[in-house]
């Protein structure tokens, strides 16, 4: 996008000096007569590919003043069978051949001339134009297969005009062509033009074609209409009435395209008439023509999606929806669950059923809609390769995430036993609120509330509960639907996959409902509905887990390989820089993670730590903050163009400053120790009624990574708990506020050195991958003298705190000295330099 | 199961884009003979795609605009002017209306509709962007109307605005051959042939399309000239066919220089080309004028024939003010009534000094002389260092009896450039020559009169 856009300013730019001061002197302004201009000359060549020869009607249209030329210089006149216009055919037939060039495989072809005529049309005021029109003929004795022709027009290289070119095959199939196969003036009748379809200026055609076998050849209209031999053709020189005018359109009274044959043409110089002109209903390019499956064709079709594929699409849609509610784990289970714990009636579980609907639905149609909204703003063209990327990304990334959470999950889930089965729904519950930011509080306020329900079973539901059940539990996209919305963006169709997804969604409401039903009725046989689930569905996930990876690998490789972004990985010619920036991005991440402001950082929370493997993942977070922050602000610097004035840049390494002094601080006072044990893991059953101003503040700052937290199922889940929700979040901020003060520098780094955005971005990847291991080795190696330290002398450890602390303090004051004085962020005189 | 399906579903349907995406289909219209035409299709495909695209309507009117710099064709500036209406009709009226509007200011230009540039210049330079175009199109406007301090206050205006905001490559690329024109004007050729050449310095690291810089070169070429200096005129006419071999004016640039070396032969072939890739009817006359030079009357007589067909055209096209013309008529005594009225008509658009000039030129033609002298006067007021116009000025003192500032303005000519004109060169180191004889004073004014009239009939 950003080449794009340098590109756009340098329109804004290129075109001020071309106009600097006298422009054009001569403008033949007003009025005119001939609709391509009074100097114009049009050339047009009509190839016909047959079994046996290679057809070319050559048109040559001249507007007033090249006529005028012409005739004046060759003392021509506009009366028929002159001897002068003889003459002048004469010349132009050899001058004009030699212009042309048609090589079949690299060979070229002995032009024969068929026939050729003049004829001359009134233009302004009466002024002649003339028109030439030859038929040139190369003799195809190529053996039957595929061939490769290629046609060039040299005449009239610098003068302004139609140029057009039509490839039609007679008899040979047309493999490709870089030519249409209908013409849009229909053979210089008519010269219409818009803002979309201006003048064509093609000048040159390369055409696979691939001959049958030679019975046909008697069928082929061209050998039989024409014999091999070259015939010259009487002149015929008619003044006709002007044909030319733009607004004109030749009547379509014309014989079968395919049949042009000596006496058809004469027609045509006669009435003015095209014999192609029937051939306009015709579909409009051969582009159209790419073979498609039926089964492609229920989502890629453009234009037209007939009934039966809406409906049946919709049927598929909402039997996946149906299935999606019905996976154990998800969260639309326990919403119905709910219910028989709540006692809750039928109706309540009919309207529950609808809010998750509505909410869902809502949820994915507003991403959509935001989607729309933006691909009218910027350029389909350039947003779709990207929104593939991305949604090919997010979906390789919900892919991994829910393989993962399976993989980790699955004995939980078997171990829990029939009566445990409430805290396990409050914990999913719980995880599901955790996607929405805020969602937080009403969870804690449930919490006591369902467990008090479960335990004495004597509140009822009240419809405001029910809502904000439903909503908290439908209002995060389920990554299936996501799926739908993305592959719907990617196909260019979002209007067909909003739809979709309210299929999905009624699908998903009449499972729950239904289950609601059941279980509002069968309350006692609940335990045993959720066990009857056979091992089928249980492995169905990884399955589905795995296609998404796979999809979503597919769908990214394939935008990353259309035009705007690149062109290509998979490409051999692209695999040395995708290792070069590979090896480099990773190295240079390596060493950055090891500039000073980092390490003092983070010595100051792994000083700490007793166990080198909780030292790592620190480690391990400081560099997916610094990663998610350096990605998101170096790609909106490399893909949008954003400029990142001094004082910002500045400002944002002042952050770094004030945050080690702020740590150097909490360390050398304590606090930090207070509230590290506070929210160490011994004490997280605090959490259940989770009130803590800290933690709700935190939850809202970053939703994802208490999900991430929270969930105790997965490995690195398993690790961070045993850390506690501070020590996750202290490492990750710390690296997002380093990550906005280096991304700057970095992004500029690679604008220098790659300059392809999509490489550019690729390597802010890597290098954010880079920085991670680079980190987690740093932080495992500061860690290493301090736990077998740790253990026998408590109090150097101490000592190492405080060291920390006052380096941390140190170094933050030097840095707001150097950032604030030399490079002047106080000063009026702001200079930065990103390194 | 049914999941599985479904992810295949999607799997199929991904191919599907992919293949979408890979298939050359869009490219295949793509191929096109320049890159201004490159241009135009994917601007084409771009808006097709995005019909609320302004931006894109915006860069492909630009291109329509350079396609019609290219080829001098009526059809793309309707299509600029048409395509640029739009992107104006789909801007909001805010900063982004800029582009749009300064675009349709260059194609005004290009029609030499001198107010609504100025209208469109002030709008975009209303909304308050900033943006340099506006006020360098702007002062482009006035440069050509001939208010030449508000021309230079607006490049003063993007002087000051510009070197806050642009590099200064940029600025120099945007401002300098500007300011070289104005410079020229002025007299100061040296300063002015200075800054063409750092504005294509600039124009060389800012890559810009082949065109404008043959634009540039070409323009070099002519203060090259007019300062005399055929050596370095000959090389920047040939850098600008170089950089683009269809720039029809750097071909008559090198024309020009060859006639002035004495290489008729090749200044025909180089006027040949030249009008095979635009017909533009001073270059014709020239053409017809070196005809002339080597005794081939007809061939003359047929070039002459044609500038006044294409002026012919232009009559039924409606055109009446044209100052080529004018000058045509005026050069080669045919129609001279009505190459006044074509200067008169052209001074109602605009009253820059080459107008002016044309008007003095037509008038001196016409026997108006006292007219022709007050129109001289106008055009000289810059003190421009143009042989032409010096020459125009001192034929003129020179039928009015003033011989002593003739002779001052014609050896002002032949001082700047000895070659500056195929026949009046000639004739006025003649008239410097003949004044100096009859400074002993019999037969002044009546004779020098009727030879000079004799003189100039037996070259047209």
């Amino acid at each position: 996008m950003r080449t794009t856009k340098r590109g756009f300013c340098g329109y804004a730019t290129r075109w001020i000096c071309a106009s600097a001061v006298f422009l054009l002197l001569f403008y033949p302004g007003g009025a005119f007569a001939h609709p391509m201009g009074n100097f114009s000359v049009n050339h047009y060549g009509k190839i016909k590919v047959g079994q046996t020869s290679v057809e070319i009607l050559y048109l040559v249209d001249m507007a007033e003043i090249p006529t005028y030329q012409e005739m004046r210089q060759f003392g021509m006149n506009t009366h028929p069978d002159d001897a002068a216009d003889l003459r002048y055919l004469d010349g132009q037939e050899t001058r004009l051949k030699q212009g042309l060039t048609l090589e079949i495989d690299g060979r070229a072809l002995r032009l024969d001339t068929i026939s050729r005529q003049v004829a001359f049309a009134d233009g302004a005021g009466g002024l002649p134009t003339m028109k030439l029109s030859f038929i040139f003929r190369g003799k195809l004795d190529a053996a039957a297969g595929a061939h490769k022709l290629s046609y060039a027009d040299n005449n009239f290289a610098g003068r302004s005009g139609w140029k057009e070119i039509v490839v039609i095959g007679e008899g040979p199939t047309i493999l490709g062509s870089t030519a249409p196969e209908v013409d849009r003036s229909q053979e210089l009748t008519n010269y219409s033009s818009d803002l979309l379809n201006s003048p064509p200026q093609q000048l040159a055609a390369v055409v696979n074609f691939r001959t049958a076998v030679p019975e046909r050849e008697v069928s082929s209209p061209l050998s039989a209409s024409a014999p091999a031999k070259s015939i010259v053709a009487p002149v015929v020189a008619l003044r006709q009435p002007a044909t030319f005018r733009r607004s004109q359109r030749a009547a379509s009274t014309g014989s079968a395209p395919s049949r042009v044959t000596q006496s058809n043409f004469v027609q045509f110089s006669e009435s003015g008439v095209s014999p192609a002109s029937t051939a306009s209903s015709q579909p409009a390019t051969r582009a159209q023509n790419t073979p498609r499956s039926r089964f492609t064709e229920l989502i890629s079709t453009r234009g037209k999606l007939s009934l039966w594929i809406l409906l049946s699409a919709a049927l598929i849609a909402a039997g996946l929806g149906a299935l999606h509610a019905l996976e154990p784990g998800h969260g639309k289970t326990i919403v119905a669950a709910y219910l028989v714990g709540s006692r809750g009636t039928a109706r309540h579980a009919v309207l529950l059923g609808f809010v998750v609907t509505a909410a869902h639905t809502a949820g994915v149609y507003l991403l959509g809609i935001v989607t729309l909204y933006a691909s009218r703003y910027i350029v389909p063209e350039q947003l779709y390769p990207w929104l593939g990327a991305i949604s090919g990304l997010s979906v390789t990334g919900l892919g991994v995430f829910i393989f993962l959470k399976h993989l980790t999950g699955e004995s939980g889930e078997q171990s829990h036993a029939p009566g445990e089965q409430h805290s396990h729904w409050f914990l999913s519950m719980f995880k599901l609120s955790m996607f929405k930011p805020g969602a937080l509080r009403q969870t804690a306020e449930r919490n006591p509330l369902s467990r008090e329900t479960s335990q004495s079973e004597t509140h009822g539901v009240s419809l405001r509960e029910l809502c904000l059940l439903g909503i908290t539990g439908g209002i995060i996209p389920c990554p299936a639907a996501l799926v739908v919305l993305l592959s719907a963006f990617s196909l260019h169709r979002i209007g067909f996959g909003l739809f979709l997804i309210t299929a999905f969604s009624l699908g998903l409401a009449a499972v729950l409902v239904i289950v609601g039903l059941t279980m509002v009725y069968t309350k006692r046989f609940m335990a045993a509905r959720v066990r009857a689930e056979g091992s089928i569905v249980r492995y169905l996930p990884f399955l589905s887990s795995a296609f998404m990876v796979v999809l979503g690998v597919g769908i990214a490789v394939s935008a990353f390989a259309s035009a705007p972004i690149g062109q290509g990985i998979l490409s051999k010619d692209k695999l040395l820089p995708f290792v070069t920036v590979t090896l480099l991005g990773l190295f240079l991440g390596m060493r950055h993670s090891t500039d000073p402001d980092h390490v003092v950082a983070v010595s100051t929370i792994v000083s700490r730590q007793q166990s080198i493997k909780s030292s790592a993942t620190i480690g391990l977070l400081w560099g997916l903050g610094h990663t998610l922050t350096i990605f998101l602000v170096g790609s909106a610097i490399i893909i949008f163009g954003v400029v990142i004035p001094p004082r910002l840049g500045l400002s944002m390494e002042f952050c770094v400053a004030l945050m080690l002094i702020l740590l150097g601080i909490l360390n050398l006072t304590g606090v930090l120790r207070w509230i590290t044990e506070r929210f160490t893991p011994d004490r997280t059953a605090a959490w259940s009624v989770g009130r803590s101003a800290i933690f709700n503040a935190a939850s809202e700052s970053n939703g994802a990574s208490e999900a991430i937290v929270l969930d105790s199922q997965t490995f690195l889940g398993r690790t961070i708990r045993k850390l506690g929700i501070y020590q996750t979040l202290r490492p990750l901020v710390i690296g997002l506020v380093h990550g906005l003060a280096g991304s700057a520098a970095v992004a500029l780094l690679v604008l220098s050195t790659i300059k392809n955005p999509f490489w550019s971005t690729a390597y802010l990847l890597v290098f954010g991958i880079g920085t991670m291991a680079g980190m987690m080795l740093m932080t495992a190696a500061i860690s290493v003298p301090l736990v077998f330290t740790g253990r026998k002398f408590f109090r150097i450890n101490r000592h190492l705190t405080a060291i920390s602390g006052l380096a941390s303090v140190g170094f933050g004051m030097f840095l707001v000295y150097h950032i604030g004085f030399v490079d002047g962020l106080f000063s009026s005189h702001v200079h930065w330099i990103p390194q | 199961m049914a999941k599985r399906f479904f992810l295949i579903l999607i799997l199929c349907s991904a191919a599907a884009w992919c293949q979408d995406a890979l298939s050359p289909a869009a490219q295949a219209r793509l191929v096109a003979s320049s890159a201004t035409d490159k241009q135009i299709f994917a601007m084409q495909d771009r808006v097709k795609k995005a019909p609320g695209d302004y931006a894109g309507y915006d860069a492909l009117g630009a291109a329509f605009f350079q396609k019609a710099r290219e080829t001098g064709e009526i059809t793309y500036y309707d299509l600029a002017e048409q395509t640029l209406k739009k992107s104006i009709e789909l801007v909001p009226q805010d900063f982004r209306a800029v582009d749009p509007s300064v675009h349709m200011c260059m194609v005004y230009m290009g029609e030499h509709r001198f107010s609504d540039v100025l209208t469109y210049a002030q709008k975009a330079t209303a909304l308050g962007s900033g943006n340099l175009a506006a006020f360098a199109v702007e002062g482009d406007a006035y440069t050509d109307m001939g208010d030449y301090d508000q021309a230079s206050a607006a490049y003063r205006t993007v002087e000051t605005l510009g070197s806050a905001v642009a590099s200064p490559l940029q600025l120099s690329y945007m401002l300098d051959s500007r300011k070289a024109y104005l410079s020229f004007l002025n007299g100061d050729s040296s300063g002015a042939i200075r800054l063409m050449n750092s504005a294509i310095a600039a124009a060389l690291q800012t890559q810009e399309p082949r065109e404008n810089l043959a634009w540039l070169y070409f323009e070099l070429g002519e203060r090259y000239f007019q300062d005399g200096d055929l050596a370095n005129a000959e090389r920047s006419y040939g850098a600008g066919i170089t950089t683009d071999p269809n720039h029809y004016r750097s071909l008559a640039g090198l024309a020009k220089v060859r006639v002035a070396q004495g290489r008729f032969e090749e200044s025909i072939q180089l006027y040949q080309r030249s009008i095979a890739i635009i017909p533009f009817p001073p270059y014709v006359a020239e053409l017809g004028d070196v005809y002339e030079k080597i005794g081939k009357s007809n061939e003359a007589q047929q070039q002459y024939d044609l500038v006044e067909y294409i002026a012919h055209l232009s009559k039924l096209n409606q055109v009446l003010a044209n100052r080529e013309l004018a000058l045509f008529y005026a050069d080669h005594e045919i129609k001279l009534a009505e190459a006044s009225t074509f200067a008169r008509k052209e001074l109602e658009v605009r009253h820059d000094i080459y107008t002016w000039d044309a008007l003095a030129w037509a008038l001196y033609k016409n026997g108006q002389i006292e007219e022709a002298a007050r129109a001289m006067k106008n055009a000289l007021s810059l003190n421009t260092n143009d042989s032409l116009l010096l020459f125009h000025a001192g034929m003129i003192y020179h039928t009015l009896g003033q011989d002593s500032d003739s002779e001052q303005f014609l050896s002002r000519a032949l001082k700047a450039n000895p070659h500056f004109h195929i026949f009046y060169a000639d004739l006025a180191s003649r008239t410097v020559a003949d004044i100096a004889n009859s400074r002993n004073p019999v037969l002044r004014n009546q004779d020098l009169r009727n030879q000079d009239l004799r003189s100039s009939n037996a070259h047209n």
